[in-house]
């Protein structure tokens, strides 16, 4: 399936994760059966990085991968169950999320490292890291001044700190565990270059420094945790430069713990951005692994909406 | 099933179990689940979704939670 003379690291993973959870061989399968020879070169990166990564967390790469079944049999599933049932997520605050996910270290930890092995896995996922990859940062001008807000594991940090296009990158989070998390990660990794990670809450900032600095924000997988993303799309807007981009990477019908805004579409998640004052310049959605864009629609199966939008100026 | 799966020839037997129809995955057995909840007027519990490994084990988890349903 996957040639490891070719593709050593990404051939090597799914051995590890096979190793772990023989009974999710046929669903890997299919999840790397139809993937192009651009996206499992990401792929292959990123293996890299999660191996890499494993080798500074706690049981190695064994944990990461018992932490990526631990995520889709304990954590989706059940969240699945109640979204199939109800048409909705089963929380909708940010309180209730913080209460049961974000206040649970040994949770979040556990949450985030299966996380960061659906990178690999999850054909969505993949898909959105690649486009990041291939499509995004090659448009940027050089000189980019760039932002991620909610970096989280650092990865596309990461491939944005390879970019000789960006000239100064920063990260914000508003939690200080996520930061110390993320610069850890990129200091595994081996990044050297100047990222300036700092303890910021977008809407305060926002409000009290108006005009733009940045040529380039980036929010991947951040609005689903919001209970206004319009508002919050309309904070990170005030901090770009008029004719800068926003890379927006939100799941529609993704159900989780911590998801509390329900995307319904890639069409919704292109109006929450028109509605923050922003012009979508390109839209596409990758469905979840094993299935058609057509069939994921249908059948409301989760998808990744990729948006790159323009501050109007 | 057929609906689910999207799958019009699909024939199933006691001894199907997933690995046997191509879009039998987790989302989709979800999907299942909670369709013949409606169909049935039953309620699986968490532990109960994943526990059937055939079509025939999953007959009979449907037949004794509508026995429960009925006492």
């Amino acid at each position: 399936m996957i040639d490891p003379t070719t593709l050593p690291q990404l051939s090597a993973l799914i051995g590890d994760i096979e190793l772990r959870w023989p009974e999710h061989k046929s669903y890997l399968n299919k999840s790397f059966a139809g993937r192009s020879a651009e996206v499992l070169t990401v792929s292959e990166q990123l293996s890299d990085i999660v191996r890499r990564l494993a080798r500074h967390t706690v049981g190695g790469i064994e944990n990461l991968c018992d932490d990526y079944r631990f995520l889709c049999e304990s954590i989706v599933l059940p969240e699945e169950l109640y979204f199939r049932r109800h048409g909705t997520y089963r929380l909708t605050s940010f309180e209730d999320a913080n209460r049961e996910c974000y206040a649970n270290a040994e949770f979040m930890n556990r949450y985030m490292n299966g996380l960061l092995v659906s990178g690999v896995v999850w054909d969505n996922h993949a898909h959105a890291l690649a486009y990041f990859v291939n499509r995004y940062l090659p448009r940027l001008e050089p000189g980019t001044n760039h932002l991620e807000i909610g970096p989280g594991h650092g990865i596309f940090l990461y491939f944005a700190a390879q970019s000789d296009c960006i000239d100064s990158i920063a990260g914000w989070d508003v939690s200080p565990t996520s930061i110390n998390n993320t610069r850890h990660a990129l200091a595994a990794l081996g990044v050297t270059r100047q990222v300036d990670l700092q303890l910021q809450n977008l809407f305060e900032v926002g409000v009290a420094n108006p005009g733009g600095k940045f040529d380039s924000i980036v929010m991947s997988e951040i609005l689903e945790h919001l209970e206004d993303p319009v508002a919050a799309l309309r904070a990170a807007t005030a901090w770009l430069r008029p004719g800068g981009l926003l890379w927006i990477n939100v799941p529609a019908n993704s159900p989780a713990p911590d998801h509390i805004f329900l995307v319904q579409s890639l069409e919704h998640a292109a109006s929450i951005a028109q509605k923050a004052g922003l012009e979508v310049v390109d839209r596409v959605a990758y469905p979840m692994s094993g299935t058609t864009l057509e069939k994921a629609v249908k059948r409301k199966l989760a998808v990744s909406c990729v948006l790159t939008a323009r501050k109007p100026g | 099933m057929r609906d689910i799966f999207d799958e019009e020839d699909l024939v199933a037997t006691d001894d199907t179990t997933a690995s046997d129809v191509a879009e039998w995955d987790s989302t989709n057995h979800v999907r299942l689940m909670v369709a013949l909840e409606a169909e049935f007027g039953i309620r699986f519990e968490t532990s109960e979704i994943t526990a059937p490994e055939t079509v025939g084990e999953l007959i009979a988890l449907i037949a004794s939670k509508q026995d429960l349903k009925s006492a």
